[in-house]
């Protein structure tokens, strides 16, 4: 009964160890999740990942209020007057995009599973009017 | 004469003929455009449906009744206000807004709906990057979203159902269903791009991003109108979370006002509101008579009365519209106007409804906003706005 005991107050220490490293991930991948929006971080919750979106899977996420949002691999800049939007992305490495209207570019992040890290970057230059992630949120008809 | 005369004066007159021809082809032409202009808005066949053009006329035909003994339902309001039209009669003795352009986005429309076809100006679908833009409601028992839309703006005085706001104007038909910002963003652009000067948005996601709202603000500064749906849960939208499209300061927030001339109970308001018009109220009385899918397909809430290509709808989504239409108009009588002053002239003319159970506080109720929208004085003013201008210069 002793090495059962043994055995289980070892397993529930590893146990323990185990669930504090995956909070700990956790936590951490969670404070990845964030965007600057209005110049505040704004942090999501994973949620779940699905289909998939122009060649793209769609990872959603809830915000604080509640709203389901998804996101691919696209950011959306628009760089501040008298910026130079393309030569700033390239600093970036990122080269795979174009112009939506005269001053929103969409951008292709090769590694989607950065895209909060570069949103955040692109934003703390302070060249950038946002850089938020290409946001998939439910169209209601009224 | 020599023959080479001859040659002459039978070239002279077979040029003569060819150009009278043209001519009679011409005056007739000019003849149907007359007759078209001045048909009798009162011959339209489902005319009488139709409050919130003419609610006086509604009113006596005691519509309400009538849907009533042809369904069966008991309504609780039994009758249709008398003012609780747009006052868009008198306004349309001024303007039509002709040729004005509209861009609706929206689900998709039936290019070849009778009481639409005539002003399509151009069809574009942003998900497939094609012209195709044809939707039919999902499902037979609910009306064609896009097509009530885009039939509350210009539907044609042409006798065969129903009015829009401004039935001289030309559509920009934009079906975009893909939920992505850059999707809205494209939609919103190929609208300015060819040459919309009011873009009508019947939907929203209460969780407006940067980039939407970034380019409702060059929209704003390039002086196009864009008009937002409040929604229809009959909520605040001042609670904290809520960022919708018909909040944002660069457009037109609009609630939905009822058959009895007072803003519809489902209707979403707040402080960014600016103004209520006709939504109806389908669960208390007849709601609005807009377009549906043609045949079959729109056999849908028709209560007997009308053809399977209209139905009896209501919502936010449909006051929309109604707003977009007026817009067209002062666009115009005044080319000049901007979308501030298209605002402030809405507001500072919309009648303030809701007689003792309104309480406005400079102008403004919560659940009103500014009113319902007033298209006759807001015409009227816009008008005045560029004799004024033209007369400085």
């Amino acid at each position: 009964m002793a090495w059962t005991k043994n055995s289980i107050n070892g397993g529930a220490k590893m146990k323990i160890t185990l669930l504090i490293l995956l909070l700990g991930i956790f936590s951490i991948s969670c404070a990845n999740e964030s965007y600057y929006k209005n110049g505040k971080l704004v942090e999501l919750q994973s949620s779940y990942s699905s289909r998939a979106f122009n060649g793209s899977s769609i990872k959603h996420y809830k915000t604080m209020s509640g709203n389901q949002v998804g996101i691919t691999d696209e950011l959306l800049v628009q760089c501040k007057e008298l910026v130079n939007c393309p030569k700033l992305l390239d600093k970036f490495n990122l080269l795979n995009y174009s112009k939506l209207s005269d001053k929103i570019f969409i951008v292709k992040v090769e590694n989607g599973d950065n895209i909060f890290s570069i949103s955040r970057a692109l934003f703390e230059t302070e060249k950038v009017e946002f850089a938020h992630p290409n946001f998939i949120k439910e169209r209601r008809k009224r | 004469m020599n023959y080479s005369k001859k040659i002459v004066l039978l070239s002279i007159l077979a040029s003569t003929l060819l150009i009278t021809g043209c001519d009679i082809g011409d005056s007739s032409k000019k003849i149907e455009e007359k007759e078209e202009q001045i048909r009798d808005v009162a011959d339209e066949k489902y005319y009488k449906y139709l409050w919130h053009i003419d609610s006086k006329n509604s009113s006596e035909h005691k519509i309400v009744e009538e849907v009533s003994n042809a369904t069966g339902r008991e309504f609780l309001s039994e009758k249709i206000d008398p003012n609780a039209d747009i006052n868009i009669l008198k306004a349309w003795e001024i303007t039509k807004g002709k040729d004005i352009k509209i861009a609706v986005i929206d689900d998709g429309a039936d290019v070849n709906h009778e009481d639409l076809k005539a002003n399509i100006f151009l069809a574009y679908n942003v998900d497939g990057k094609t012209t195709d833009i044809y939707h039919h409601s999902n499902n037979i028992t609910d009306a064609s979203h896009g097509n009530s839309c885009a039939g509350f703006i210009a539907s044609p005085i042409n006798g065969k159902g129903i009015i829009g706001i401004a039935p001289e104007s030309k559509l920009i038909l934009i079906r975009q269903e893909e939920e992505a910002d850059s999707a809205a963003i494209e939609a919103f652009e190929y609208a300015k791009d060819n040459g919309a000067k009011v873009i009508s948005c019947s939907w929203g996601t209460t969780d407006v991003s940067e980039s939407v709202v970034a380019e409702l603000k060059s929209l704003y500064d390039a002086g196009i109108t864009v008009v937002f749906a409040s929604g229809n849960e009959g909520s605040s939208l001042d609670e904290e979370g809520i960022n919708d499209e018909s909040e944002v300061p660069w457009v037109i927030g609009v609630g939905a006002s009822s058959e009895l001339n007072d803003v519809a109970p489902y209707s979403n308001y707040g402080l960014n509101i600016d103004v209520i018009a006709p939504g109806g109220n389908h669960s208390t009385s007849i709601g609005l008579l807009g377009l549906d899918d043609s045949g079959t397909q729109g056999a849908t809430s028709n209560y007997g009365l009308v053809s399977n290509d209209y139905a009896f709808t209501d919502g936010t989504s449909f006051a929309t519209p109604i707003v977009a239409g007026v817009v067209a108009l002062m666009y115009s009588v005044n080319p000049n106007i901007t979308p501030k002053e298209v605002r402030d002239i809405l507001i500072s003319t919309a009648d303030k409804v809701g007689g003792d159970n309104a309480d406005y506080w400079d102008g403004f109720d919560l659940e009103r906003a500014y009113g319902k929208i007033n298209a006759f004085k807001a015409v009227q003013e816009a008008q005045e706005r560029f004799k004024s201008l033209s007369s400085k210069l």
